[in-house]
């Protein structure tokens, strides 16, 4: 394994891993206050939590394909590919991580209160989590497309143009993932806000998915360049 | 089933003295759902007192829940599986319970009182004897006490310092030391401390208490413990928590019964010895609320449409296989009566979604194993919980489907054959799919959203939202295909401008505020993408894991056979906790963000009839 595939991996398990941290780190301390007062409510607490490892799990995943067929990578372009795939769900995942923990704990607050605000909170919880899918989707289809996932893991001969593609279609996706972290932000502000008006639902969700489609278009951005050059 | 059920208002005018009985006989039905009385009818008035009385029972209810709360809890897992048991009273039984509610709150707080004082007196005798073991080890005193004396043996056990191990030893009189056993282990609690444990013949019993107490060794007195502990457990006796919860658990019933009563008696009016009461009927049910009326009451019934001004309140008509999904629907909110209810189309559209995002045979039985225990326990708890564990069912049948069709049986480790296409090995086909599910599900969305613009007579945003929506969506679908040259032909091209231009033109003479949106119909679609990115991370992560499982699955022998089958049964248990709630939440979040913004307005309240099952 090379270097470059080496730093993918890494980036791949490591930034999704400081993210996961960060959001379980943030929705957990507000759990074990809310189950100290009200324990009834555990499973509910938990489903915040558990939301927020879901970043580390989709690094976990490509680093571990990473991993098992990095051995027959010796090309350079290859590597590059898979650079790209290592950071857009790495940094995805980082963003993402951050984006769940700030909504998951106010999701959580706010059913501390009120126990039937479940499903609305979780809406704006899962909107960052999208990220991470993002990023998650265009890495697969790197490593598919260089070849890893089919037959033997033998990797195809990936010219520079298709390399190249690939580590900007997956910086695209980081760069626009960065929204994540944002989407938390107002997806808190936004819960905090059914607390006072349940109906207010239907308009701030608009609001906060108008940051969510810059990721989207950054997704179709990126589907777009690898189809360009055949990786799709 | 997809509209909700059509109300009748109904008014009607009773003796004062039968609309205790009425409510009563009516609650039973579950059909009636009272509605304040707006109209100011001269020399009607509302009972002040009913409020007052309302809220001491609020109190009351209160209390129970206090009680309830500091009362000893179930696990989690005895909560979401354990059976839970129902209560059911008759009339006579609950005016007593009634009569008795202040008592029996009485009896239980005394009782939780006693259990709060056996608790702190449990800790303090905990503690006091620790501090004073240790205090005695601190001066070097051997901590000893008899524990157990059968009829030819004699067993104590203590504490003593490493220090004090050698004179321990030599305090144990040469005669009997033959016939003693003594060990010793390092006690994990206390540095340099040594538990010890001696084991003799009952005839050694006075020689080597004589010993002992002639050396420095103090004995716990066994006697003042086993008093001590008798009477920790006669008290735990007189409290009996499973009783005193289910007593506590019927009151509380009984008080919300009779609270939903004076409810309805908050709405109603009275003037001398009548009683005048408006409220909502389902059409199907008036016939049941006649009858019930002619069975000995003096009453005067009359029933209407509902009004354009009134807000009939929305009751669904669905089929119970599809009425669980009616939850996730009022998650969002309820439809308003004059709109289409979109359950239907939701557990249609839901349970495919879910299939895909989680579509392995193998973990589907996982989840429908845990949906139908939780439906056995949680089910029989609560009716949001039996609705949930429904909703399970049905979407993990919906995966073991999609994972037969899809070829995934724990991932990749079990061979079957793959019957329409596996996402993991072919995600374009999928991605495709997946994309074209989502024209369909917005086409859905606009088209119910079109109708119900049509029934409330809005033609301005039928035709300059929905259905410029509509030939956009569809006029630029065609345009695309004939990009990526599924379509051939120049006509293709023109009729695709046409239609999506046409759109783009109505929507701006209706709104034109409404083109910013344009965007977001882009980021709607491409959204669905996310099915694909679920189901390819579900499959990779079962495949990870077959990886890890693989070298011991065959490495030949039995047990590692077993071991491998354990490791994949274990992780399979993870993969299905974990990416059960992604697919859940993300199905959700296509259902709330994407179909419901094309046509849902929760304006509706949902009918909340007076029930006492």
């Amino acid at each position: 394994m090379d270097v470059l595939t080496l730093i993918s991996v890494l980036s791949a398990i490591g930034f999704s891993g400081v993210g996961s941290i960060l959001g379980i780190a943030m929705t957990a301390s507000v759990s074990s206050r809310m189950i100290a007062e009200k324990p009834e409510r555990f499973g509910l607490a938990l489903v915040f939590t558990v939301l927020a490892e879901t970043p580390v799990i989709y690094g976990l995943l490509v680093a571990l394909f990473l991993i098992m067929n990095g051995s027959n990578v010796n090309d350079f372009n290859t590597s590059i590919s898979l650079l790209g795939s290592g950071l857009s769900v790495g940094l995805t995942g980082l963003f993402s991580g951050l984006g769940i923990g700030i909504a998951g704990s106010a999701a959580i607050g706010a059913i501390r209160e009120r126990e039937e605000l479940f499903g609305k909170s979780l809406i704006f919880t899962v909107l960052p989590e999208s990220i991470v899918i993002y990023g998650l989707l265009v890495s697969i289809v790197i490593i598919r497309g260089v070849g890893l996932l089919s037959g033997a893991g033998v990797p195809h001969q990936v010219d520079s143009v298709s390399a190249y593609t690939s580590l900007v279609s997956s910086i695209v996706v980081c760069i626009t993932g960065g929204s994540g972290y944002y989407l938390g932000k107002t997806g808190a502000k936004a819960i905090s806000s059914l607390l006072k008006d349940e109906d207010s639902f239907g308009k701030s969700i608009v609001f906060v998915v108008l940051i969510e489609s810059i990721a989207i278009y950054g997704l179709l951005v990126a589907i777009l360049l690898l189809r360009g050059v055949g990786m799709l | 089933m997809f509209r909700p059920a059509r109300m009748k208002k109904v008014k009607l005018l009773l003796p004062a003295e039968q609309e205790d009985r009425f409510l009563r006989e009516v609650g039973k039905l579950a059909i009636l759902q009272v509605k304040t009385v707006e109209k100011n009818l001269s020399g009607f008035n509302k009972d002040v007192n009913i409020s007052v009385e309302k809220n001491g029972l609020l109190n009351l209810v209160r209390r129970c829940d206090t009680i309830l709360n500091k009362l000893p809890k179930e696990g989690i897992i005895a909560q979401l599986v354990g059976r839970g048991v129902s209560i059911g009273f008759s009339d006579e039984e609950e005016d007593e319970i009634y009569a008795d509610a202040q008592s029996i709150l009485n009896n239980a707080e005394d009782k939780l009182n006693k259990l709060e004082k056996l608790r702190m007196m449990k800790l303090s005798t905990k503690k006091q004897l620790s501090l004073r073991i240790s205090s005695l080890l601190k001066n070097n005193i051997i901590v000893l006490r008899r524990t157990r004396r059968t009829d030819y043996l004699i067993i104590w056990e203590g504490w003593i310092n490493r220090s004090s191990i050698d004179r321990f030893i030599e305090i144990i009189p040469e005669s009997v030391r033959k016939e003693c056993l003594v060990s010793l282990n390092e006690s994990g609690v206390l540095k340099g401390v040594f538990k010890v444990k001696i084991v003799t013949l009952v005839q050694n019993l006075s020689i080597l208490e004589g010993a002992l107490s002639s050396y420095g060794v103090a004995s716990l007195s066994e006697e003042k413990e086993g008093i001590e502990t008798e009477e920790v457990e006669d008290i735990e006796e007189i409290v009996d928590v499973n009783s005193l919860k289910q007593q506590i658990f019927l009151l509380r019933k009984v008080l919300l019964k009779r609270i939903e009563i004076l409810e309805a008696k908050e709405k109603i009016v009275r003037k001398g010895s009548s009683t005048y009461l408006e409220g909502w009927v389902k059409e199907k049910d008036l016939e049941k609320l006649i009858s019930t009326l002619k069975k000995g009451y003096n009453y005067e019934l009359s029933v209407e449409d509902p009004e354009k001004w009134d807000d009939p309140p929305v009751a669904f008509e669905n089929p119970p296989i599809i009425r669980s999904f009616e939850t996730i629907m009022l998650m969002f909110g309820a439809p308003g009566y004059r709109q289409i209810d979109p359950t239907p189309f939701l557990s249609l559209t839901y349970a495919i979604f879910f299939g895909l995002m989680f579509a392995d045979v193998f973990d589907g039985i996982l989840l429908l194993t845990f949906s139908l225990l939780l439906y056995r326990g949680l089910g029989s708890r609560s009716h949001n919980g039996k609705m949930l564990s429904e909703i399970l069912v049905t979407i993990s049948i919906s995966s073991i489907v999609f994972g037969f069709l899809t070829g995934e049986f724990m991932g990749d480790a079990i061979k079957i054959p793959v019957i329409w296409f596996n996402g993991f090995e072919d995600p374009m086909y999928f991605l495709q799919i997946a994309i074209l599910l989502g024209v369909i599900q917005l086409t859905l969305g606009l088209a119910i959203g079109f109708v119900n613009e049509l029934i409330m007579k809005r033609l301005k945003n039928a035709f300059g939202e929905k259905l410029a929506w509509l030939m956009i969506l569809h006029g630029s679908i065609i345009i695309l295909l004939y990009y990526l040259q599924y379509l051939n032909g120049d006509f293709y091209l023109y009729s695709g401008s046409i239609f999506a231009a046409s759109g783009l033109i109505l929507l701006t003479i209706v709104n034109p505020r409404n083109l910013m949106e344009v965007t977001r119909l882009v980021s709607n679609v491409v959204s669905y993408a996310r099915i694909v990115a679920i189901n390819i991370s579900h499959a990779g992560i079962s495949r990870a894991f077959t990886l890890l499982a693989s070298p011991l699955l065959f490495s030949g022998g039995v047990f590692g056979l077993l071991a491998g089958g354990i490791i994949l049964l274990i992780t399979h248990f993870f993969i299905v906790f974990i990416e059960s709630f992604i697919a859940f939440a993300h199905s959700l979040r296509l259902h709330f963000v994407e179909f419901f913004s094309k046509f849902f307005e929760p304006t509706g309240n949902v009918f909340k009839p007076l029930s006492f099952p």
